[in-house]
């Protein structure tokens, strides 16, 4: 994190500042093509890291967040949008001001939470902690804010991502063994959601996550 | 050997479940290896049992394929565990030969490869929890005994009294399962280890709050199993529901293991308590056996006065422990060493009489197709044999010699005497005796109950069609249910075998062998140091009591046939020139009528009579008769208890409104609050 430093601060901050594009996005492809972007960044980051620190894993690590994270994940994804063939709105309980106002609310909250646990650390890495935290709320709030359950998977996307970087951040990558075991994890988590979806869809005739509420005894 | 033997066991139940399992597309094939290996097992389990039991060692297993911390013995069988092995592996024999015929019926009904498995792994989880030598195993062996018990009451799962019981049955145990928990936890903290023999150094000086809680939590814990009035609710529904080759097992045995469970933790890790313990056992026992022999006295159907009869003798063995625990209290051991020969005696004797009583009631159901004995009668003449081993049971159930069941309850009857003439404080004295009136009681209805049940089914003339056309069951079942009947009346008379058996247990639990009291083997004279200079001194002899029955049955046969007119006339009963109809009958109602307006204060039964008349008051067209014993306990404590419950979960529900996004939400919330509380 010394040597070419000066690139990590731009790109966390456009990490960030796709998570609220996918907050402010319309349309389900766009979220989905917001989420490959945050991949290829997150990616981009990776390698800068690994160059900057001489660990030839994290390279390693970078292509196969490309190949899975925005070429196989997107590819599904994209699946099952075709498949049930709307490109309809991205529904949600809260309208996108709003979205956007909380949203800066759990930024700053992570500031706040990571304050002390990165004061030991250089600049770069308490942004870096900061950001990782600041997405997963910031996932999580799309899971539960938006309607559509491709929508979940957006969010749950946002939220893997955001673990990801921490991980890169603050440990300068984890064993490859553990990095391959998430991938595959995610990969297998992404695989059944979107079967999940597909089945909400033929049983409902929608993929409104709302309606599961009729399942309810 | 020992040990190779015990793996023997197990080995053969898990692969009679697994075979049957696997063969279930051919049911008939499945029914024979799944109880064949079943009876292999039951065999080298009683070889193991009688040989652990006469050499009086103990063997054990490391435990070293499921190592913990805490935990040395994966299988310990002294000779304790070697007992109720022994108990189990006798009557599972006997079941699982009569299985073979009984189980036929659920032939392209039912899923025998089903059936199979859960036998066996019944069967499996029982010997396996005796012989655990860690609280770990223990309930891993419990919760597997519970659940493959569970999946056989509910086997016949189509009915929904049965699905109902199965349910009923699956929450009590489950309380009860909690309780042990609990005791069992808090005893790891203060002995710091899973395993029994370590606990038991540790056991006897734990500080008297501790073990006052243990015993508190294992009483209710296994009383629920045991099925000790009021936590008894499941086993009238249960047993009913079950097919019958599994009620002899569950009613047999596997309350049996409660009461190895409370023996094990009160009697062997906690050494026995203050002398109040065994009052409260002792109480305890009394309730049930009297609250049980009446409530079977009020019950029509074969099975549930069966279980009814269940609660009564587990009753009647808790009166003997209780016995044991006040004696240990005041540190008398050999009179401590009395009172837990009876009780462990009448676990032998209950799990033989009652799961051969199961079995009659399992044959005759085969035979008739019914359970309710007001559609019985007249099944002598059609089934002699099933006829002959029911009554064999019905009279060493009712405690009358030359049967075994008269031996227990006449040793229990001596421990609770002795509590009115031992150096104990005089309140005791006076109680013991009126224990022993208690008792007596108990004895006197359960006979009554049995005159009713065997008079109802098998005399007079058959009540309905089913019972007319009933014809005598295939040979396994007679031949299971003989085994039992022959045993009954073996340690009828000759007491002094189960008696030496017993011995290491007692001489390992008490300190003192049951030999040395209780003497000889053609006698049985407990001869009881009380004081220096005074002894308690009784004996009886069962083995010249059958020879002087006996003798005596053939002198009156001889006089009668000599004064009689001689010659056999067979003709109609005589009935004043009118004819003889099943209706005229007794039944089963108006034989325990006395008795139901006896303890109508106890009993609380309601009668609803509805009488249609003709033309004026004098004809009668019909008459509509319904009567009902109140389920005293189950209005009393349990319909509160479930109407709490109910409302408490309501309000709960609101939290659970279906929605993802509010679920995600109570996460969100979560998370940012910790975040910023925890900063």
């Amino acid at each position: 994190m010394f040597l070419g430093s000066s690139g990590v601060s731009p790109v966390v901050t456009l990490i960030l500042a796709v998570c609220f594009l996918v907050l402010g996005a319309r349309r389900l492809d766009t979220a989905i093509r917001l989420v490959v972007f945050q991949a290829i960044l997150l990616a981009l980051l990776t390698a800068i890291l690994g160059l900057a620190n001489g660990v030839g894993e994290m390279v390693f690590i970078a292509g196969l967040t490309l190949v899975i994270k925005a070429g196989l994940i997107p590819f599904i994804l994209k699946k099952v949008v075709d498949r049930i063939g709307l490109s309809s709105e991205t529904r949600s309980y809260v309208n996108r001001k709003m979205s956007f106002l909380i949203a800066g609310a759990l930024v700053m909250v992570s500031y706040l939470a990571t304050g002390q646990i990165a004061a030991t650390q250089s600049a770069e890495g308490r942004e870096i902690l900061a950001t990782a935290i600041a997405m997963l709320l910031i996932g999580l709030l799309v899971m539960m804010t938006r309607k559509l359950a491709v929508m979940q998977i957006v969010g749950f996307l946002i939220m893997e991502n955001g673990l990801f970087l921490a991980g890169v951040g603050t440990t300068h990558g984890m064993p490859l063994v553990v990095e391959l075991g998430i991938f595959l994890d995610m990969l297998i988590g992404v695989l059944v959601m979107g079967i999940l979806t597909f089945r909400i869809q033929s049983s409902f005739g929608s993929i409104n996550t709302e309606k599961l509420r009729n399942l309810r005894g | 050997m020992t040990i190779l033997l015990f793996y023997l066991v197990l080995g053969l139940l898990l692969l009679g479940g697994l075979f049957a399992y696997s063969l279930q597309g051919k049911p008939r094939l499945s029914l024979r290896v799944g109880f064949s290996f079943a009876v292999g097992s039951a065999v080298a389990g009683t070889v193991l049992g009688i040989i652990i039991l006469l050499t009086g060692d103990t063997v054990y297993t490391g435990a070293g394929f499921a190592s913990l911390p805490g935990m040395n013995r994966a299988f310990l069988i002294d000779p304790l565990a070697a007992f109720f092995i022994l108990v189990i592996s006798l009557v599972s024999l006997a079941v699982s030969i009569f299985s073979f015929g009984y189980a036929e019926e659920y032939i392209g009904r039912h899923n025998l490869g089903m059936l199979g498995l859960l036998y066996n792994v019944f069967l499996l989880a029982m010997v396996a929890l005796v012989a655990s030598g860690n609280t770990f195993f223990f309930l891993f062996f419990w919760e597997l005994m519970s659940l493959a018990s569970y999946g056989l009451v509910v086997y016949d799962h189509r009915d929904s009294h049965v699905r109902r019981a199965g349910f009923v049955y699956i929450v009590m145990t489950h309380i009860g399962t909690l309780f042990i928990f609990l005791a069992f936890l808090l005893l790891y903290q203060t002995a710091g280890s899973f395993d029994f023999e370590h606990m038991a150094q540790f056991g006897r000086q734990l500080p008297s709050g501790f073990k006052t809680g243990i015993f508190l939590l294992v009483t209710v814990g296994f009383g629920t199993k045991a099925g000790i009035i009021p936590l008894h609710i499941w086993l009238p529904k249960a047993h009913p529901a079950a097919p019958s080759n599994v009620s002899a097992l569950m009613s047999g045995v596997m309350l049996k293991t409660a009461i190895y469970g409370f023996i094990r933790v009160v009697m062997d890790v906690l050494g026995g308590g203050s002398a109040w313990w065994g009052i409260l056992i002792l109480s305890l026992g009394t309730v049930s056996a009297l609250l049980g022999v009446m409530y079977a006295l009020m019950q029509h159907d074969i099975k549930e006065l069966l279980a009814y009869h269940s609660v009564e003798n587990i009753g009647i063995i808790l009166m003997g422990l209780g016995a044991a625990l006040i004696f240990q209290g005041y540190g008398l051991p050999v009179l401590a060493m009395i009172g837990l020969t009876a009780a462990l005696f009448h676990v032998l004797n209950h799990a033989l009489f009652k799961a051969l009583l199961f079995m009659g009631a399992g044959a005759i159901h085969h035979a008739t197709r019914t359970r309710d004995m007001e559609k019985m009668g007249g099944l002598l003449k059609l089934m002699p044999w099933t006829g002959f081993f029911f009554l064999v049971g019905s009279i060493s159930i009712a405690a009358l010699p030359p049967f075994n069941g008269f031996v227990s309850e006449w040793l229990t009857f001596q421990s609770l005497l002795v509590l009115g003439s031992a150096p104990l404080s005089l309140k005791l004295n006076i109680l013991g005796p009126v224990f022993g009136g208690a008792l007596a009681l108990t004895g006197a209805l359960a006979a009554a109950c049995f005159v009713k049940a065997f008079g109802i089914q098998f005399l007079a003339q058959p009540r309905s069609t089913q019972a007319a056309n009933a014809k005598e069951v295939p040979r396994s079942m007679l031949v299971g249910m003989g085994i039992l009947a022959v045993l009954c009346l073996v340690l009828g008379i000759f007491p002094s075998s189960a008696i030496q058996l017993l011995n290491p247990v007692t001489l390992h639990l008490v300190g003192y062998g049951s030999i040395q009291a209780l003497g000889g083997y053609a006698w049985l004279n407990p001869q009881i140091p009380l004081l220096p200079n005074l002894s308690y001194h009784t004996m009886i002899a069962p083995f010249v009591l059958f020879v002087v029955l006996a003798l005596g049955a053939l002198l009156v046969y001889r006089v009668v046939k000599r004064l009689g007119h001689g010659g056999t006339r067979i003709d109609e009963t005589w009935n004043c020139g009118g004819t003889l109809s099943p209706k005229m009958e007794y039944t089963a109602t108006s034989f325990a009528k006395p008795i139901r307006i006896i303890f109508r204060r106890i009993l609380l039964p309601k009668r609803v009579v509805e009488t249609e008349y003709a033309l004026g008051f004098h004809f009668t067209r019909s008459l509509k008769y319904e009567g009902a014993v109140k389920p005293f306990f189950e209005d009393i404590l349990y319909r509160p208890a479930r109407n709490v419950f109910l409302k408490v979960s309501g309000k709960m529900r609101l939290l659970q409104s279906g929605s993802i996004h509010l679920y995600l939400g109570y996460l969100f919330i979560t998370l940012v609050v910790l975040l910023i509380w925890a900063r």
